[in-house]
C-alpha cells in the first residue's frame, strides 16, 4: 500500500506542516540509504496572472474550481487541494487531496505536494495551460546568479549540485530539405514533436537529424564546482544553460534542488527548513519580476513628466543575443516551429519574412494571451511588450531561447544587462524564519 | 530590398529616429540609441504644433505662405537643461518654390521663441530635418533662404538643421551639422545606426508607429499594412481570449486601436486615426462580420466603429478563436509582387 500523501483532516496548517515533515524524516533517511521510502515533499512556485486587461486578481478558490480541482480552506492563506478521480487501487471514483496552496501574496501561490515527481509534474503542468496560471522562470541567468551571489558561499567542503541542460530541438543539417518542407507548411494545429522526456527505445528507433542535446550534472564540492566552473564554459557552450542548482540547508543536513519552472524539492529532514527556503525563492524571484516590469515600462509610467508630456512609444526592447549564430536551415525551422499551438514557447502570430534570416512577428504570448512583438535573426531575438503586461514573459521566452535554440546568450532588457536585473534584490530577501 | 530606397521612406525614418529614442544597450543595440543617450526623450509623435495667437496672427499677417498647424514627426525634449529636437523627416530635399515651403515656413517659425512659449519647460529648440545625406547641401541653403524671408517681415524664426542618413559599407550612418553638434553636445560628426545591413534583407527595425498615407514603395506600403493589422488582429485574440462566454464584447475601433498602440494612436492628427480607423475596418472587421454573417447570425456585428461579438456557448468562443488564429486566414492582401525590369523595351 502506498504511504498517505496528505495529512487526515488537518485541524490547522501546522497539521499540515507536521506532516509533511514526517514525510520529509522518511524521505531523507530514504535517500541516506540511497533506497527512497516515500516520494519527496516538493513545491512548485506558480504566479497568478491578473494583470491583463486591468482585471482583478481571483482567489484561488474561483482559479482552481475552473481547473476542476476543489480548494478548501484552512486558514486565510493556506488550503487543502483536492481533485476527484478515479483511485487506482480500488477503482472507485473519489475526492483526493493532492496537497496543499499557501498564497503568499495575489500574485505568487506555493503549491506543496507529497505525490510522485511525475505525477505532479504532469497535474501542475495542465494547471498552467490556465492564462489564469504561469510557472515562475527561472532562468539560467537568474540561477546562476543564484549561485555565484549565494549558493557557492555556503560552504566549499559543501556538496553541490549544478543540472545544466540544453537540446537544439530546431537544429537542421546544413543541406537538409526538411526545413524547406516545414516552412510551407501552415497547419497550426500540429503539436511540438519534441517530448521533455529522455528518449525510449521507440525515439532511438525513430530517424532524425542528430542534434546536439546536452545534459551534465556537476555534482561534487561547491570549492570544486567553483573552480572548474569558468573554464568549463569558455570551452562547450551548453554549460551557459544553467536548469537546476541545489541548495544546501542553511540549517540542517541535506538540501533543496530548484529547477528552472519554479519547482524545488525537498531532500532535507525539515519541511520548515524546506518552506523556508521556497520562501526565500519567491522573494526573489517577485523582486526580480517588479524590477523587470519596472524596467521594461518606466518610461510608459512616467507620462507626467515635469518636463511637459511624454508619450511612449511601447516599451523598452529585450534584446537576446547569440553565441554563435543559428544556420539558415535552423533558423527556418525556428520560425516555422515556435508559433504553432502546442509549441513549448507559447507563442501565435504570422512570421513576416524580411529577409533570408529575418522575420517580424507582431504576435502574442499564446500563453497568457497578452501582445508581444519579435523580430527573429539568425544572430539574435528582439522583443517588445506592451505596458501593464506581465514581465513572465520575458523570462519564459530567455528561458526556452537558452534551452532550446543558443545555448549561450547575452540578453539586455534596455540598456540593462539581464544579469542586472535579475540580480537586483533588495537587502530584505536574506532567508528569515518565518514560521 | 534596396536599403538606399528606404532612408527615404517616411516610416521607415520615423521609426528609426524612434528607436534612437529608445533604451538600448550602449554597444549591442538594435539601433543606436543616439538620442537616447544624449538624454532626449520622446514627447510627441506627429502632433500638429499650435501656434500661440500673437504667432498665428503676425504669420497670417506677413503675406507669406505659412502653415499654422505644421506636424513634425517627432518632438525629442531633454530634463536636465530643457533642450529640445523638432524633428522633420523628408524623402528628398525642395526648393524655395516648392510647395513644401509652406509648412517648412512653420516649422521654422514653432521652433523659435513660440516654441518654449507653447511647450515650457522645453526651452531651447532646434530644428532639425532628416533626409538621404545627398540631399542635406540642397536642403540647408532652403532652410538658410526661408528663414532670411521671415525674417525679412519681422517673424521669429528658431535654429535649424540638416542631418542625413546614407548607407556606407553595410551600415547606416546618421551625419549632422555644425548646428545639430552644438545643440545636443556632440563631439562627433556622424555615428553608425545599424550594421550588418545588406541588400537581401528589409533593415526595418520591429514597427513602433504605423502610417498608411506616406510611403512610396507599394512592397513597403503591404508591409506596414500587415505590420498594423496584425497587430490589432493580436490585440483584438488577447482581449477576446481573456473574454467570458455569455458577456457581449464590444469594442470601438478606436478604442482598440489606442490600446493596440499604447496610445500613440492618441497623439494622432485626426487625419491620421481617420486613416488607420479606415484601414481595420475594412481590413480586418469588416472581413470579421462577412464570414460570420452567415455562419452564425447575430454572433458577430459591425456597427459603423464599434465591433460586437457575442459568444452564448464556449463552442462557439472556440471555433470564432481558431478561425481568427488561423494563420491561413489573412487580412493585409497579397503581397504585391516586386517590379521586374522588361526584358525588351518594346516603348518605341
Amino acid at each position: 500500500m502506498k504511504p498517505p500523501i496528505a495529512a487526515t483532516s488537518p485541524k490547522d496548517r501546522f497539521a499540515v506542516y507536521r506532516f509533511f515533515n514526517g514525510l520529509s524524516a522518511e524521505g531523507k533517511a530514504g535517500l541516506n540509504l540511497g533506497r527512497p521510502r516515500v516520494p519527496l515533499v516538493k513545491t512548485f512556485l506558480l504566479e497568478h496572472v491578473a494583470r491583463r486587461d486591468g482585471h482583478q486578481p481571483k482567489p484561488p478558490d474561483e482559479i482552481f474550481r475552473r481547473l476542476g480541482a476543489q480548494v478548501d480552506k484552512i486558514d486565510d492563506t493556506f488550503m487543502s487541494v483536492s481533485v476527484t478521480e478515479t483511485d487506482l487501487e480500488d477503482g472507485k471514483v473519489k475526492p483526493r487531496t493532492t496537497g496543499y496552496l499557501e498564497k503568499y501574496n495575489e500574485r505568487f501561490f506555493a503549491y506543496y505536494t507529497a505525490e510522485e515527481a511525475a505525477f505532479a509534474k504532469k497535474r501542475v503542468a495542465s494547471w498552467i495551460q490556465s492564462p489564469d496560471l504561469d510557472a515562475t522562470w527561472f532562468s539560467s541567468f537568474l540561477l546562476q546568479v543564484l549561485w555565484n551571489k549565494d549558493v557557492s558561499k555556503r560552504g566549499d567542503d559543501r556538496s553541490g549540485k549544478l543540472v545544466f541542460k540544453h537540446e537544439s530541438i530546431f537544429e537542421m543539417p546544413e543541406d537538409s530539405t526538411t526545413a524547406t518542407h516545414v516552412t510551407d507548411d501552415d497547419e497550426d494545429t500540429q503539436a511540438d514533436e519534441v517530448a521533455d522526456e529522455e528518449p525510449g527505445d521507440e525515439a532511438e528507433e525513430r530517424v532524425e537529424p542528430e542534434r546536439r542535446r546536452a545534459r551534465f550534472e556537476m555534482g561534487d564540492r561547491i570549492g570544486r564546482i567553483t573552480a572548474a566552473l569558468e573554464n568549463l564554459k569558455r570551452d562547450y557552450y551548453p554549460l551557459h544553460a544553467l536548469y537546476s542548482v541545489r541548495l544546501p540547508s542553511r540549517t540542517g543536513r541535506g538540501s533543496h534542488d530548484l529547477f528552472q519552472a519554479g519547482q524545488v524539492t525537498n531532500r532535507t529532514d525539515s519541511f520548515l527548513d524546506h518552506r523556508n527556503t521556497v520562501r526565500y525563492l519567491y522573494r526573489i524571484y517577485n523582486a526580480v519580476l517588479n524590477l523587470t516590469e519596472d524596467v521594461a515600462w518606466h518610461a510608459m509610467s512616467n507620462a507626467q513628466s515635469p518636463h511637459g508630456p511624454r508619450v511612449g512609444s511601447k516599451g523598452v526592447p529585450l534584446i537576446v543575443k547569440f553565441g554563435e549564430p543559428l544556420s539558415p536551415s535552423t533558423f527556418d525551422r525556428w520560425v516555422s516551429m515556435a508559433f504553432r499551438k502546442g509549441n513549448r514557447f507559447k507563442l501565435w502570430g504570422d512570421p513576416i519574412r524580411l529577409g533570408p534570416t529575418k522575420v517580424h512577428v507582431y504576435g502574442a504570448d499564446r500563453h497568457l494571451w497578452q501582445p508581444i512583438n519579435l523580430e527573429l535573426t539568425e544572430k539574435g531575438v528582439v522583443a517588445i511588450l506592451p505596458q501593464g503586461t506581465c514581465g513572465n514573459t520575458f523570462h519564459r521566452l530567455v528561458t526556452n531561447v537558452q534551452q532550446y535554440v543558443c545555448p549561450k546568450i547575452d540578453a539586455w532588457l534596455g540598456d540593462k544587462p539581464f544579469q542586472s536585473v535579475v540580480s537586483a534584490w533588495p537587502a530584505n530577501v536574506e532567508d528569515r524564519n518565518e514560521n | 530590398m534596396k536599403t538606399e530606397s528606404l532612408l527615404g521612406d517616411p516610416v521607415f525614418q520615423l521609426n528609426l529616429l524612434l528607436w534612437m529614442a529608445k533604451e538600448q544597450p550602449a554597444d549591442e543595440y538594435r539601433v543606436n540609441p543616439l538620442f537616447h543617450k544624449l538624454g532626449f526623450k520622446i514627447r510627441f509623435i506627429e502632433d500638429p504644433f499650435n501656434f500661440p495667437e500673437t504667432e498665428r496672427v503676425a504669420a497670417t499677417a506677413s503675406g507669406l505662405s505659412i502653415s499654422t498647424d505644421p506636424e513634425p514627426e517627432l518632438i525629442l525634449g531633454r530634463g536636465v537643461d530643457g533642450a529640445a529636437l523638432y524633428i522633420e523627416a523628408k524623402k528628398d530635399s525642395f526648393g524655395t518654390q516648392s510647395s513644401n515651403c509652406k509648412q517648412a515656413r512653420g516649422h521654422l517659425l514653432a521652433t523659435g521663441p513660440a516654441f518654449a512659449e507653447v511647450l515650457a519647460p522645453l526651452k531651447e529648440c532646434l530644428l532639425c530635418y532628416v533626409l538621404p545625406a545627398d540631399k542635406c547641401q540642397l536642403m540647408a541653403k532652403t532652410l538658410q533662404d526661408l528663414a532670411a524671408q521671415l525674417i525679412s517681415k519681422t517673424l521669429r524664426p528658431g535654429r535649424h538643421s540638416v542631418t542625413g542618413l546614407a548607407l556606407s559599407t553595410g551600415s547606416i550612418v546618421y551625419s549632422w551639422d555644425a548646428a545639430f553638434r552644438a545643440h545636443t553636445g556632440m563631439a562627433e560628426d556622424f555615428a553608425v545606426l545599424m550594421t550588418d545591413v545588406d541588400d537581401e534583407t528589409d533593415p526595418s527595425p520591429l514597427i513602433l508607429v504605423f502610417t498608411d498615407e506616406d510611403s512610396y514603395n507599394p512592397m513597403m506600403t503591404w508591409f506596414y499594412r500587415r505590420a498594423m493589422l496584425e497587430q490589432v488582429r493580436a490585440c483584438l485574440l488577447c482581449s477576446l481570449h481573456n473574454w467570458e462566454v455569455g458577456q457581449p464584447y464590444q469594442t470601438s475601433l478606436q478604442a482598440l486601436l489606442v490600446k493596440t498602440t499604447d496610445n500613440i494612436f492618441k497623439y494622432l492628427g485626426h487625419k491620421r486615426q481617420t486613416n488607420l480607423i479606415r484601414l481595420v475596418r475594412e481590413n480586418l472587421f469588416k472581413r470579421i462580420a462577412e464570414h460570420w454573417k452567415d455562419k452564425q447570425a447575430g454572433m458577430v456585428d459591425l456597427s459603423g466603429e464599434v465591433f460586437t461579438v457575442t459568444w452564448k456557448l464556449t463552442g462557439q468562443k472556440d471555433e470564432f478563436l481558431d478561425w481568427l488564429e488561423d494563420r491561413r486566414v489573412t487580412f493585409a492582401g497579397d503581397k504585391p509582387q516586386p517590379e521586374e525590369p522588361l526584358l525588351f523595351d518594346d516603348s518605341d
